[in-house]
């Protein structure tokens, strides 16, 4: 179990590194489309695998009859989504401080939020469905 | 909080899996129950207890803060 989650961290930070690579180049080079769409489809795929997981591993429960979803685990949507709520105001404001001083275009600045937003929504479950939810 | 929902298992020769069917939730609720790291609702801690035919205070121990039970 500990190997998996291993796994899956390692995966997941390698994918972000490449994600955070191309956004930048995409930033900062003359080639924006290209990184741009390099990264969609990096992001698209990470998280494919996470919802294919994620997916296969409820269904395999409920085919043992198991629900899908219980009490413990709409807790943790509940306070991930609160805990994500609350860092995104800060995430959002950080951004538009930067976009104003670094100058980057508009579009890039909203696929930063809603990106951020995702990201700190995911980890925040993550962390709760890991370490439990706080009584 | 801690947990005797191992010890009723055993008791019952039941597994995590089992018992998750009979009150119908995941088996990690169960791991996370059994590691007194979750705080289950009434509802829940009743059907756990029921499942196991204990009551709900021999299953879930509260330690106040002077160590009594």
């Amino acid at each position: 179990m500990k190997n998996k989650n291993k796994v899956l961290a390692s995966v997941l930070v390698f994918a972000l590194v490449i994600v955070s690579a191309l956004t930048l180049f995409a930033i900062f080079s003359g080639k924006g489309m290209l990184y741009e769409s390099a990264s969609a489809l990096v992001l698209a795929l990470i998280v494919l695998f996470f919802a294919v997981l994620y997916l296969k591993g409820g269904l395999a429960d409920a085919r043992r009859g198991m629900p899908f979803q219980d009490e413990r685990t709409k807790n943790i949507l509940l306070h991930a989504g609160s805990k994500a709520f609350t860092l995104s105001i800060w995430w959002l404001l950080a951004l538009m401080y930067f976009a104003d001083k670094m100058d980057i275009i508009p579009r890039h600045v909203a696929a930063a939020g809603i990106l951020g937003m995702a990201l700190l929504f995911f980890t925040s479950w993550l962390w709760y469905d890991r370490r439990g939810v706080p009584e | 909080m801690r947990t005797r929902i191992k010890e009723y298992r055993a008791r019952y020769d039941l597994t995590q899996e089992e018992l998750a069917r009979k009150v119908g939730v995941r088996r990690e609720t169960i791991v996370f129950l059994e590691k007194g790291k979750y705080n289950p609702s009434l509802k829940l801690a009743h059907d756990v207890a029921k499942a196991l035919n204990a009551k709900m205070d021999e299953l879930f121990v509260f330690d106040d803060e002077s160590g009594r039970e």
